[in-house]
Formats: C-alpha cells, structure tokens, sequence
C-alpha cells in the first residue's frame, strides 16, 4: 500500500474554479426545483411520484389492446413497453393529447413492434385505454372503468 | 464536520484519501456499464420508435441533438462502454472520464426525450463530471489530497440533494396534503409487487410511510453535521429504505445508489476485501 506522504494541496486557481462549477451546479438544480420542469434535465425537479394522490378518487393505468393479423376479430392485451413498441407506459401517457388529436400516430408503434418482434404477428389494430381504479378512504374499492382514449386501424 | 458552519471552502476542499475517489471512480464506470447495457434500455428502444414521439428537452434544444435512430443509439450505446473499459484500466482518466460522461448523458437525453423523464440521475452526472477532475489515481494510494476531496464532497452534496429536493418538488408539486395523499396507493396498484399488495389493505401504513419519508427527506442534510459513526449509520438508513422500494415497486435508483458510497471509507473496505482474498490465497501457495 502507497504510504500516506504529506497532503497534495490544490493551487488557488484549481480551487476558484471547482467552487465556481459547484455553484453553476448548485443553481442548475435550485434552479430546476423551484421553477424549472422535466425540459431542464438533468436539472429538472427531483419529483419522483411528488404528485398528490385523492384518497377519494381514481388511480388511472394506460393499456394498449391490439388485433393481431392471426386473429384480427379480437381484442387482446399488449404489452406497452419499450421492447414491444419502442416506448413505455408513462411515455403514452405523456402524450394522451397528441394520439386523442391523431390516432393515425399509433400506427408507428404498429411499425416499431414489427421491426422489434419480426417474428411475432404484425398488428392490425390498436385502441389505447385508460383503466381506474377507484379509491375510497385510500383503499380500493374493488371497482374499474375503462375508457377507450383512441383507436387505429391497418388500412 | 462544523467546517461547513466555519469556513464553507475549506469544508468543500476537506482532503481525502487518493484511493477512496480511485474506487469509487472504478465503480462508477463499471456502473456505467452495467446501466448502458443491461439496466437503463429505454433510450437504446427509442432508436426503433418513430421521429413523431421525439420531444426535444432544453439541453437538445441548445445542441441541436436530433432524434434517435438505430445507428446513433447503437454508436452511443458502445461507444460508452468502450470509453469506460478504458477508463477502468486507470489510464487517460481525463479524456477517457470525459468521453464517458459525454456519451452517457447523451444516451440517457435520449432515454428521456420522449416523455418520460426519470429523477434519480442528477447526481450521477455531477459524479461523471467531476470524476476526471482528478487525474491520476491508483486504488491503494492513501495520500490525503484536496482534489480528491472534493470530487467526494460535491458528489455527497449532489446525493444528499436528491433527496431534500425531492421532498422540495414534493411540495411544489403535490402541495403539503402529499403527505396525507394516496401517492403511496397509487404506486402500489399501478406497480406493486405480488408480495406487497397486501399493503393496499392497511392504507394507514403508506400514509406513515409517506410522513416518515418526508421527514427524513427535509432533515437529510443533517448528514453533514452529524459524527462520523452517526452519519455511516443514516448512508445504512437509507440504503435500507429503497432495499425496501425496490421489494415493494420494483422501482431503485440505481446510479444514485452508487453515489451514496462518496459517504463511506469504501477503500478501507477494498482493503478487508483485498486481505481476506490473499489470505484465502495463501494456504493455496503453501500447498503447492
């Protein structure tokens, strides 16, 4: 083991600009808490799950259903992740507003699974829905509503 | 540790041991590692998702940072672990430190610029940055140095903010009822783990929970006032609480996990482990 010499000490110059990058640093992430949102990362609010939750309401889930060109009658569940369709659940979510507005969008999550899983029956239909649960008390009530948000046809 | 109250540049510069930043520096890359290929996938997917989902944030809007495509997430992707292998072997720590820290914050830009935004990472950019500040280190060396120092206090400092920002946005967001709310609920339902759904039947112990999380949140600064027993036994504290999360929601913050180390005397550690494999080894050479 190297001994211990005496301390290695920084020139005033190294100092003056380490301590000037922490508070560049340091007002990035103030910055960011107080005013800022995700656009600023990695300066954005540290609000992993930071936002309330009704005891009395609904806690929402989104799900995509597809038909399969092997069964195309039917509805099944799909996976929303990004190994199926290049994107994950809470990215759909992000972007209710756009596939309400356009449902034609979801046909690239048709083409993003078919370039992912090519061994796997293409898709030829896809519904997005948002599923609650409702709450009362902050317990589950045991009761679902499903509302479908969009729906894409193969043409 | 009343230097920060005394005289705040002299605490950021407390000197530490050469090999304690050395090994976390080796940590931090294989972590690196670890994270671009196995753990935090989401930006190399993206490469497959169509240009219409692409959602520049700020930092790609400054730099021009165009949509992913295969062949950027795939050249990010290894190009990464390839600047942190090299890393790793100790040599050109600045410009393999700086390559690792450009291709991994652009990969995880890519992750994030899609919607979806995750929050336990600020730290470990902090630690990319600062890690090649340091220059030449070598794991065993114990010289007490100011640079390493720092690298440590600017990393515990970015850890330690992870969480009292949170409990920040928590009220920024969530308002002060948070604590009363059914946020803890809501994460079990939506990704609760089959052994812990029996909690969504005692709702009055998340809501504790999230009164206990609060508090220990808005007082984690106390770290650094605090004797240096005290303050391994809350790194331990907190080590257990996301243990914990991940048992519940599956949900770990991984890198800053790895950050929560700048608290510990972890070459000391390195040492124990060192002397147990030789000693292990011993008896081996006696016999042969």
């Amino acid at each position: 083991m190297a001994a211990a010499g005496p301390t290695l000490r920084l020139r005033p110059a190294g100092k003056v600009w380490r301590a000037g990058l922490v508070l560049l640093l340091t007002a990035g992430f103030l910055g960011g808490t107080t005013v800022g949102d995700d656009h600023w990362w990695p300066f954005s609010p540290w609000r992993m799950f930071s936002t309330s939750t009704s005891p009395n309401a609904a806690v929402a889930s989104t799900l995509i259903e597809v038909r399969r060109a092997d069964a195309p009658a039917e509805w099944v569940p799909a996976p929303l992740t990004p190994g199926t369709v290049g994107l994950n659940r809470a990215e759909i979510e992000g972007r209710l507003d756009l596939i309400r507005a356009d449902p034609t969008v979801l046909g690239t999550l048709a083409d993003s699974h078919k370039r992912l899983q090519p061994t796997e029956p293409a898709w030829v239909g896809i519904r997005v829905v948002i599923r609650r649960y409702l709450l009362k008390d902050g317990a589950l009530t045991g009761e679902v509503r499903d509302e479908t948000v969009a729906q894409w046809a193969a043409s | 540790m009343g230097g920060l109250v005394t005289s705040p540049a002299a605490w950021l510069f407390t000197p530490a041991p050469v090999g304690r930043v050395a090994i976390l520096r080796i940590l931090t890359y294989a972590f690196v590692i670890l994270d671009v290929v196995w753990l935090h996938t989401s930006g190399w997917y993206h490469g497959y998702a169509d240009p219409i989902w692409y959602q520049p944030l700020v930092m790609g809007q400054w730099l021009h940072l165009p949509a992913a495509s295969v062949l950027l997430v795939e050249s990010l992707k290894w190009g990464t672990v390839l600047a942190a292998l090299i890393a790793l072997t100790g040599r050109l720590p600045r410009a393999a430190g700086c390559l690792v820290a450009v291709g991994w914050i652009w990969y995880q830009y890519i992750a994030f610029a899609y919607g979806k935004v995750d929050h336990d990472r600020g730290d470990f950019v902090v630690a990319l940055l600062l890690l090649p500040t340091l220059g030449q280190a070598y794991w065993r060396d114990r010289s007490l140095s100011e640079a390493a120092g720092f690298v440590l206090r600017a990393v515990q400092l970015a850890a330690i903010a992870t969480y009292f920002l949170s409990a920040w946005a928590k009220v920024r967001f969530g308002g002060w009822e948070w604590v009363n709310s059914a946020t803890m609920v809501r994460a079990v339902v939506r990704r609760g783990t089959p052994w812990m759904k029996w909690l969504l039947d005692v709702p009055w112990l998340l809501q504790a929970t999230q009164w206990g999380l609060f508090i220990a949140e808005m007082a984690s600064p106390l770290i650094f006032f605090v004797p240096e027993r005290v303050r391994r036994w809350m790194v331990y504290g907190w080590f257990a609480f996301h243990t914990l999360t991940y048992a519940s929601i599956t949900i770990a913050f991984w890198p800053h996990l790895v950050m929560m180390l700048a608290f510990l005397p972890i070459e000391e550690y390195a040492d124990r482990l060192a002397a147990r494999f030789s000693r292990a080894r011993r008896p081996a050479e006696r016999a042969a």
